[in-house]
């Protein structure tokens, strides 16, 4: 592993991608069980390990239409916080995209910038914004 | 005086439970440095300097000079002695101790509320008095090692060699050749024997045999007629060089590989494991019986219809005996979690040593069933609630030596504490033969203060208002003068144990705290609920029962839904909406219903329904996912769904809160 490797997944039908030294491992919990009271941006928590994690919905994050999860949905699980994320699929480890990073679009804090690559662009987590309060 | 909020500021908690710590150690170290005038132990003496050193530096970072200013001289004190510039005296040692209790009441004053204590004149100028004739000039010490060695030293390195050498001590280089993969346990088992064997004076790095490997050196002083071979051997030396010292000869080359994998932990079969090992271990054994339940409801459907007896019989057999075997290994291995309450209890009697002096009370700490065993985890939790509890008794309870002469009393108070299990629990009293509290003079302030309205009864149990947020005490009750946080505290962390705590008192002859918690923290017996799509799980020992109300059972009592349960109505609310679910359609007939208390409060919960009581490992969640403050973990139930674990306190306070604003409306 080199530094600036990233683990890019999709989620929502993009692509997003976190520092991979911020992974701790890929799980499928049996479930997801809702929390009540929590913001729509999260999907509830589950145990991996025995931990008990939030899971964030990086679909609903970004600002794109919720995920509805089914059973055994895939999360990834982070180094140094107590949340996991919610993605569709992982695409896998990837050097650090050599195209220029632009801000976010307004209004999506949870992102800490975009790049255009082929077919696309991939959006960057800022993975420590889910544990604050507040919109994403 | 109110207890309601935080004196000297918003750090004062931290830097009270931080200095705290600190100066206990630093007692601990002048306790055991008693006797040792001659030759103090030179690890105490650096213990005790860290520990007022980290005492200088929080309290600074704080911005509490005076403190900061105070811990500064002594540590400048501390220095001279470590490095031979004041000798050991007891005239030093009492200087030490003035000094430390100076401090642990510039702590208290911080504890009382003022936000920033000074002794009003340099402590320095206080241990110079009690110092006269301890202080000698250094005298130059004559290198004792070769210059290039002893140009590596540091000036407290250079005086611990003087030292030994006038002490007629022997001084050996150990050389360590270690494999780069292990080296840390290599190095750490050579400073350990090295110690153990004399004083460890420095780590030095050394030069390796080839880059693979990692070398150091450690100069260690040691008693004359030290065996140096057995100490090399012992710390997988390559060799050992005598310095100084009648020793025994150099030994030969002393097998490192083999030493540096020995394990260091064993000794008289007793093995030392990190908690997380235990708690993984705990884990697995909760996970392994939950997966029996599943396999066991499955084996019995496919064995249902199975045409061969004999093989139905030995299946129903194997799982018999795997049964019998996963139930013991859960609590085998939550065994492992437990430690001698003795750990505690020392610690409560070091911190009502240090209280007596500090409050001008005579009394003594009596201690029973120390043998008693409490999950590690647990007995860490317990110690700032029950060093409160300890306070309280001699602060409140145990009257100065004058009254209790007066009032006909020996002298001298005492407090004691007993720690015995009952059923799943541990049950920790605490007993002083002090002034008593008088339950009517409780209430009444209670209501004088607004804590109870003119319109509630009195309680059932008075005392239970001492452990209300917002009771203030008055001269009537008990003269406070507190530590800036209230009972009220010590009940929300016994709480978030699983425990309680009630008190008993007679008025003139003494108060009981009985603290009780759960045996250990991690199977919590449950009562899982299903609401909408949602699992609950409530602690078993908060629910009260559960039933099928029908609508005749309820009625509006002040506005407020009531269930009528015996002789008293209690609120009544729709768990639902209470945790803002979409409430479920209109449905007549019997509801379900769980009573739950929190030893305080009782409501009612209407559900749909009651799923079983289970034990449940019940993992917390952390504050930062955001969520009702009702819901405090998330539990697996059998089946492989998780139940969210409701915090029955906070729930209960919701309902509260619920009904006293329809009230208001």
């Amino acid at each position: 592993m080199t530094a600036g490797d990233l683990l890019a997944f999709r989620a929502g039908g993009e692509r997003f991608a976190v520092p991979l030294e911020r992974v701790r491992e890929a799980a499928r919990p049996r479930r997801i069980t809702p929390l009540p009271g929590a913001p729509a941006w999260w999907s509830g928590v589950a145990l991996v390990r025995g931990e008990a994690l939030g899971i964030v919905d990086v679909a609903a994050a970004a600002g794109l239409p919720p995920s509805t999860p089914g059973l055994l949905p895939l999360v990834v699980v982070l180094h140094g916080c107590n949340h996991a994320l919610l993605v569709d699929s992982i695409d896998g480890v990837e050097p650090f995209p050599t195209g220029q990073v632009v801000p976010p679009p307004p209004g999506r804090g949870a992102l800490s910038g975009v790049v255009a690559e082929e077919g696309g662009f991939l959006s960057l987590l800022d993975v420590d914004h889910f544990g604050a309060k507040g919109e994403p | 005086m109110s207890r309601g909020q935080a004196p000297g500021g918003p750090f004062s908690k931290e830097f009270l439970a931080e200095a705290e710590m600190l100066l206990e150690e630093a007692v601990t170290c002048i306790d055991g440095l008693d006797g040792e005038t001659d030759d103090p132990s030179p690890s105490k003496v650096n213990a005790l300097f860290r520990a007022v050193h980290s005492l200088k530096g929080v309290a600074g970072m704080v911005g509490l000079t005076g403190i900061a200013e105070a811990a500064h001289d002594l540590e400048t004190l501390l220095d001279d002695v470590r490095m031979g510039r004041v000798v050991p005296t007891s005239a030093a040692f009492a200087a030490i101790r003035g000094g430390l209790t100076a401090l642990s009441s510039l702590v208290d004053r911080v504890a009382a509320g003022e936000e920033a204590p000074s002794l009003g004149e340099r402590l320095r100028t206080r241990l110079d008095a009690t110092l006269v004739g301890a202080r000698q000039e250094p005298v130059p010490e004559a290198p004792v090692l070769p210059p290039d060695l002893d140009a590596s030293l540091s000036d407290y390195e250079r005086h611990r060699v003087g030292e030994a050498a006038r002490r007629a001590k022997g001084l050996v280089l150990v050389d360590l050749d270690l494999d780069f993969d292990s080296f840390d346990t290599g190095l750490r088992t050579a400073m350990a024997e090295s110690s153990a064997a004399g004083e460890l004076i420095g780590t030095f790095p050394g030069t390796a045999s080839d880059p693979s490997r990692m070398a150091f050196r450690l100069l260690v002083a040691l008693p004359p007629d030290t065996d140096t071979a057995a100490l090399g051997e012992r710390c997988g030396a390559r060799r050992v060089i005598v310095v100084r010292g009648g020793a025994r000869p150099v030994p030969p080359p002393a097998p490192v590989r083999q030493a540096a994998e020995a394990a260091p932990h064993v000794a008289k079969g007793v093995v030392r494991v990190p908690l997380d090992k235990v708690a993984a271990l705990v884990d697995l054994a909760g996970d392994l019986a939950l997966t029996r339940g599943a396999l066991g409801r499955a084996l019995r459907r496919a064995l249902a219809g199975a045409p061969d007896r004999s093989a139905r019989y030995e299946a129903q057999r194997a799982f018999a005996q795997l049964d019998r075997l996963v139930s013991a290994l859960g609590p085998t291995a939550l065994s492992l979690r437990l430690v001698p309450v003795e750990t505690l209890t020392s610690r409560l009697g070091r911190a009502f040593t240090r209280a007596a002096a500090a409050l001008g009370k005579e009394a003594d700490f009596v201690v029973h069933g120390v043998e008693t065993e409490i999950d590690k985890v647990l007995a860490d939790e317990l110690a700032d609630p029950l060093l409160h509890i300890v306070r309280n008794a001699l602060d409140h309870g145990v009257e100065s030596p004058d009254a209790r002469l007066a009032a006909g009393k020996p002298r001298r108070g005492r407090v004691a504490m007993t720690v015995a299990p009952r059923g799943r629990e541990v049950v920790l009293t605490f007993s002083d033969d002090g002034r008593g509290i008088d339950r009517n003079a409780i209430v009444k302030r209670a209501r004088e203060t607004g804590l109870l309205s003119s319109k509630e009864p009195d309680p059932r149990d008075p005392f239970s208002l001492l452990f209300r947020p917002g009771f203030s005490t008055a001269e009537a009750v008990t003269e406070f003068s507190g530590r800036g946080v209230g009972l009220d505290v010590v009940a929300e962390a016994l709480a978030r144990l699983g425990g309680r705590v009630r008190v008993r008192s007679t008025p003139g002859s003494g108060t009981t705290f009985e603290v009780a918690v759960p045996m250990t923290l991690v199977l919590l017996e449950s009562l899982v609920v299903r609401v909408g799509d949602l699992r609950l799980a409530l602690p078993g020992e908060n629910v009260v029962r559960t039933l099928q109300a029908r609508p005749d059972d309820t009625e509006l009592v002040g506005g407020t839904p009531c269930l009528r349960d015996g002789d008293r109505a209690v609120p009544l609310a729709r768990l639902d909406r209470l945790l803002g679910l979409t409430p479920r359609g209109g449905r007549t007939g019997p509801e379900s219903v769980v009573v739950a208390e929190d030893g305080e409060r009782v409501a009612a919960f209407v559900v749909d329904s009651v799923e079983g009581v289970w034990d449940l490992l019940v993992k917390p969640l952390a504050d930062s996912v955001p969520r009702l403050r009702e819901i405090s973990g998330a539990a697996e139930v059998p089946g492989g769904e998780v139940a969210l674990a409701l915090d029955p306190g906070a729930l209960l306070a919701r309902v509260y809160a619920s009904t006293q604003a329809g009230r208001a409306a």
